[in-house]
């Protein structure tokens, strides 16, 4: 479960990877955009860059394990959460409003290095989108330091 | 070995740079996936990269158990991602791959005061088994490094210089032609001190101020890493908040009390550096100095560089070196004049303190240490016989200037003293006017007034005894 202050953190212009795994325990990269929190802090919701045919889409389908960090592009502060998908379907309008707002938050964060808009826009692949949701069973600290990697 | 792969690692060095952060997903073995950001990609050799093992333990725990994992790296001006299938292999805590991945992170570690918290504890080598574009309607990048269009720079850079026939010229043409034939728009050339802790400013390119006569530890930031390890330091991506030029302002070591020379001469940076480059000059085996450059562009520096620097950074020492140990001054030594030139302006107030060479003029500081000692010389010398010329020979001879024997330095003294004379528009120049001479020049008489130092520094103020 995540408090008000990750769930902040979370729904900021933080960048997101996602890594999900396949039956030989391979895994695979991946991102992700518009994470929503809900209202308890305990189900985490997003637009996972995933085509049909894709490594990514195949695990999320058949195992549905899966890990998403959140990070600033500038990496001063990192936050992981695990669990396994429960809800995969096509993205709606309301998601894909949501993915497109946290670009736009993203690309906020990457101008603070400089780093052209057209770059994160190039990361958002709007048509490859696949919305899934799962409890989230395990949040970690991801920020720079002995503490990362530490079970929140 | 790995078949070859669909993208080579050679064509995307540059989305290895870390301007946007590559990450990484590993799987532990009861299954369960893990994702987290990666400081620094390293290219090894085309079929493995070199991963820094500095936080991440469940990244470590899971490699152990389970080998492959999958990286994304991304092109900084393009967006483009890739995506490396690799395998772990080992760890190295020493060895060449280890110093050169661990001299960029406590570069970075310095300049971003986290140094202690960016420790690296092994680099973690992985044999790439793929390596595609993420998306498979991305073009595969071409490798944005010099290659060999640098051939023709380097040509270029070593004539120009091979034409230069003094130290100051030849700082004066590098720093040039690395604007004109590579595009480093902002660079500063700092030279080593006698002792070997420190750097100063010779000259500079590219800024609003002239850097001459600031100083670095070495050991500290970016610069003083790459001094203190003899290796390119390369900083593809500055975080904006901590930028260059506060970063390198906190190197610097104020002088301590209340005095009012306590404002260091400040180095130069642009306020929106966004990468920058940090190269060793060695010659004879021995450290001689540091180029520093920077830009605004992110990713401007980065691994793929430093081969390239390393080239830059030798000719140049090598041709520094040269001209600094030219002492061909003699021939003209018997021409001194002994001129007592007729001083109309107002008189200029010059103090200079014992305890560490330090000269103010008209209460403003101007410069300390051996270059505060040499205008310290010529000045009592003039106030005493009005002489204006002197020769560089005679500073090596002069005993009380503790020149070191063989390696003095006074070549890269004399322009920063020069360029400081010129910064601060006091009154007082000091001119080149031929090979090994120089010209005092005042545009008013100087009150010379000298406040010594009951500290360390007091012997070397003391006239030594008679028959010693």
């Amino acid at each position: 479960m995540l408090d008000s202050a990750q769930v902040a953190f979370v729904h900021g212009g933080v960048g997101t990877g996602v890594a999900t795994r396949d039956h030989d325990l391979v895994p695979a990269f991946t991102r992700a955009f518009g994470p929503q929190v809900s209202h308890a802090g305990s189900v985490l919701s997003l637009c996972v860059v995933a085509s049909l045919g894709s490594r990514s889409r195949a695990n999320l389908e058949s195992n549905g394990a899966i890990a998403v960090v959140f990070s600033p592009p500038t990496v001063a502060r990192g936050l992981q959460v695990k669990g396994v998908v429960r809800e995969l379907r096509e993205p709606r309008a309301a998601d894909l409003v949501r993915a497109e707002e946290h670009l736009l938050a993203f690309i906020a964060e990457c101008a603070e290095l400089a780093i052209a808009p057209e770059v994160p826009r190039r990361l958002f692949a709007r048509d490859e989108f696949v919305w899934v949701s799962f409890p989230i069973e395990d949040v970690f600290d991801q920020t720079p330091g002995r503490g990362a990697g530490r079970r929140l | 070995m790995s078949e070859q792969l669909a993208v080579p690692l050679e064509s995307i060095r540059h989305c290895l740079r870390g301007v946007i952060p590559s990450q990484i997903a590993t799987c532990s073995a009861d299954g369960v996936p893990n994702v987290t950001i990666l400081s620094i990609v390293h290219y090894v050799d085309p079929e493995r990269v070199g991963l820094t093992r500095q936080f991440f333990n469940k990244t470590s725990a899971n490699l152990r158990e389970n080998p492959r994992a999958q990286v994304v790296v991304v092109d900084p001006s393009t967006g483009e991602q890739y995506l490396l299938d690799t395998e772990f292999l080992h760890t190295e805590t020493e060895g060449a791959t280890f110093d050169a991945v661990e001299a960029n992170l406590d570069a970075i570690a310095s300049q971003t005061g986290m140094t202690g918290v960016f420790r690296l504890w092994g680099v973690d080598i992985h044999r790439v088994l793929t390596c595609a574009p993420f998306d498979d309607a991305v073009a595969v990048a071409l490798d944005r490094g010099w290659g060999r269009t640098a051939i023709g720079a380097l040509d270029e850079l070593v004539r120009r210089l091979s034409l230069c026939g003094d130290y100051p010229e030849a700082t004066r043409t590098a720093l040039d032609a690395l604007a004109d034939l590579f595009g480093f728009r902002q660079s500063i050339l700092f030279s080593a001190d006698e002792r070997g802790d420190r750097l100063f400013a010779v000259a500079s390119d590219g800024y609003a101020e002239s850097a001459a006569g600031a100083e670095v530890a070495v050991g500290a930031g970016v610069i003083g890493v790459a001094a203190a390890r003899r290796r390119v330091v390369c900083v593809p991506s500055i975080v904006r908040g901590r930028s260059m030029h506060a970063a390198m302002a906190q190197t610097i070591e104020e002088p301590g009390g209340e005095e009012p020379w306590a404002r260091e001469i400040p180095l130069p940076g642009l306020d929106r550096a966004q990468s920058a480059a940090a190269v060793p000059l060695i010659a004879r085996g021995e450290l001689t100095g540091v180029l520093y450059l920077e830009s605004e562009r992110a990713g401007e520096f980065g691994p793929g560089d430093e081969r390239l620097l390393r080239i830059i950074g030798g000719h140049l020492a090598a041709s520094l070196a040269l001209l600094q140990g030219d002492r061909r001054e003699g021939a003209e030594e018997a021409e001194l004049r002994q001129v007592i030139a007729a001083l109309s302006g107002p008189p200029i107030a010059v103090t200079y303190y014992q305890a560490d060479d330090t000269v103010l003029v008209d209460g403003e500081y101007l410069v300390k240490g051996v270059p505060g000692r040499i205008l310290w010389k010529l000045l009592r010398e003039h106030a005493a016989t009005g002489r204006i010329a002197f020769t560089n020979r005679e500073l090596r001879l002069d005993e009380q200037l503790g020149l070191p024997a063989g390696n003095d330095n006074l070549e890269a003294r004399l322009l920063v003293l020069r360029k400081r004379l010129t910064a601060a528009g006091c009154g007082i120049q000091l001119e080149r006017v031929g090979r090994g001479r120089l010209e005092l020049r005042m545009t008013g008489p100087a009150t010379l007034s000298e406040v010594a130092t009951t500290g360390p520094m007091r012997a070397a103020h003391t006239p030594p005894a008679p028959g010693k």
